[in-house]
């Protein structure tokens, strides 16, 4: 059963990994997507652009088929007709439409310009100053140009097409696209868009709200497996602790403080406590750093020692464990005026890689606890095997 | 193992929201309009802060002390006076820079040094070259483009 909640829970987990990815995989490329469609439909625009271009530019000649500038100078009324016809090719897709010439000394000048709005209209003769570098390419090429805009914000592409009569370039038809098509793509897929980004943002709320459930509940296993009165890890952790030991690498040695229902019987458990505190503290100062110390009940400590070696020989760790026992013995502990001489008995078992479970182990400890306190306490026993 | 997973699974979630595509405020017309009299105002005046006299408030409704520009009430203060035509402009001020905003104001007054408009989606910048020789204005090389000779 718990295997199959497991397996579940596993399963949940990757689910929510794959589609977290694939959300966020599809938000990122969704511009791209965008883009490519907008590029898709920009072909089509701009293939249709050139077929209003190539009539235009077959309208103006029909008027001046030849030094257009010329033509367009000596005539306003022809240049007002010419306008007329260009704005006629004005709609939602073509913002503008006019004529660029490039006088003697370089410069870029209205000839022609089909913008209804006197304010955008671009007088005959008028400097022009182009922003991209497209305009002097079709100059110099003679062939159709077109750009996206990247400085202009209502604008999409501006499509250049050259006007030549008898092999000269009379000047440039310019048709501005407007953004009506790019925007529309846009707004059709926005929507998708921003639901993709709220699917984010939940999950990455709910990630923030796992976080959270993670720091709470280390915190929480962290003070249910301390000790408050001693700040040693108590039963709980070694619960913990039993599943994933590896029997090698330890030795289990039990230490229970003798008589100490007398001292808190004699000075009270204020005194008492303050008796466990510090022998606590003792402990821990005649181990090793690697060693673990756990109260295991009331007087009762456990000490994992440490197996570094696999061929370490078990004397050491019995003269380890002999040293903290007669450490203690042999220095009273001061508690206000009292001098309290405090003994402790220990079991150790020394074989614990022979055993199958830490929880053998620590009943062997106990044994030999047990036998210590027999034998007339303030002593360490060994198992023999 | 799961706990490498979670790390991953959280790295992955704030790498992904700080990967998306910015969409930060762009610069309002206001803005432009400001830098870009701004760079003409230094382009002709030698000063850090330049005074400017705005005639046309339609030019540029919400007038805003940056850049190295200062707005004066006053034409007669302003190093710059920018105006929609020059019929607007006071005769004490007619004698200093003067910007207009429209291609005809530009191409009917002979006063104007140059014109700044919109045309088109597109800021159209023109320096008349015969008032800037009358004014003794060297432009830097980068506006040499918008002179209209």
């Amino acid at each position: 059963m718990s295997n199959r909640i497991l397996f579940l829970e596993k399963l949940f987990f990757a689910l929510f990994a794959l589609l977290f990815v694939s959300i966020g995989f599809i938000y990122l490329k969704f511009d791209q997507t965008i883009e490519a469609t907008s590029k898709n439909i920009a072909g089509i625009e701009v293939s249709d652009t050139k077929r209003v271009a190539d009539t235009i530019d077959k309208n103006i000649r029909l008027y001046a088929s030849k030094n257009l500038y010329d033509r367009l100078k000596n005539s306003p009324t022809l240049r007002r007709r010419l306008n007329k016809i260009l704005s006629l090719y004005i709609n939602k897709n073509i913002k503008y439409v006019y004529v660029i010439y490039k006088d003697r000394m370089g410069s870029f000048r209205y000839l022609l310009d089909g913008s209804k709005n006197p304010k955008e209209r671009g007088v005959f003769k008028q400097k022009f100053i182009p922003i991209s570098s497209i305009w002097s390419k079709c100059f110099k090429t003679e062939k159709d140009v077109f750009a996206k805009q990247r400085t202009i914000s209502t604008l999409w592409i501006t499509y250049l097409h050259p006007i030549i009569a008898d092999s000269k370039m009379q000047g440039v038809l310019a048709l501005d696209m407007s953004l009506n098509a790019y925007e529309s793509i846009k707004c059709a897929l926005n929507p998708l868009r921003n639901y993709i980004a709220y699917l984010l943002f939940f999950e990455v709320f709910v990630i923030l709200i796992i976080i959270l459930q993670i720091i709470l509940f280390v915190q929480e296993r962290r003070v249910a497996r301390v000790d408050p009165l001693t700040r040693l890890y108590n039963r709980n952790y070694l619960k913990d602790k039993a599943k994933n030991i590896d029997l090698n690498h330890i030795y289990v040695a039990m230490i229970d403080i003798d008589f100490f229902k007398k001292v808190n019987d004699t000075y009270g458990h204020d005194v008492g406590d303050i008796v466990l505190r510090i022998i606590a503290k003792k402990i821990i100062a005649y181990t090793r750093g690697e060693d673990i110390l756990i109260r295991y009940g009331g007087e009762e400590f456990i000490v994992l020692f440490s197996r570094t070696q696999k061929n370490q020989s078990d004397e050491s760790i019995i003269s380890i464990a002999k040293r903290v026992q007669e450490q203690i013995s042999k220095d009273p502990i001061r508690v206000r005026d009292l001098r309290i001489t405090v003994t402790v008995s220990m079991g150790l078992d020394p074989f614990t890689y022979k055993r199958s479970s830490l929880a053998e182990s620590i009943s062997i400890a106990d044994e030999m606890l047990y036998l210590a306190k027999h034998n007339g306490r303030n002593r360490v026993e060994v198992a023999k095997s | 193992m799961r706990k490498i997973a979670a790390v991953l699974l959280i790295l992955l979630s704030f790498s992904l929201f700080f990967s998306m595509p910015s969409r930060s405020a762009n610069l309002t017309l206001c803005d432009i309009k400001i830098a870009l009299i701004s760079k003409i105002a230094h382009a002709i005046v030698e000063k850090k802060v330049v005074n400017v006299y705005l005639g046309d408030k339609q030019f540029l409704k919400k007038p805003k002390d940056e850049f190295g520009i200062r707005f004066v009430k006053n034409c007669e203060n302003a190093q710059l006076v920018i105006a929609r035509n020059i019929q607007s402009i006071k005769k004490a001020c007619k004698k200093k820079f003067i910007f207009v905003t429209t291609y005809n104001a530009y191409k009917n007054s002979g006063f104007a040094i140059g014109a700044l408009f919109w045309q088109k989606g597109r800021p159209e910048l023109l320096f008349r070259e015969k008032n800037l020789k009358k004014m003794h204005v060297d432009l830097p090389k980068s506006f040499k483009k918008y002179i209209d000779y």
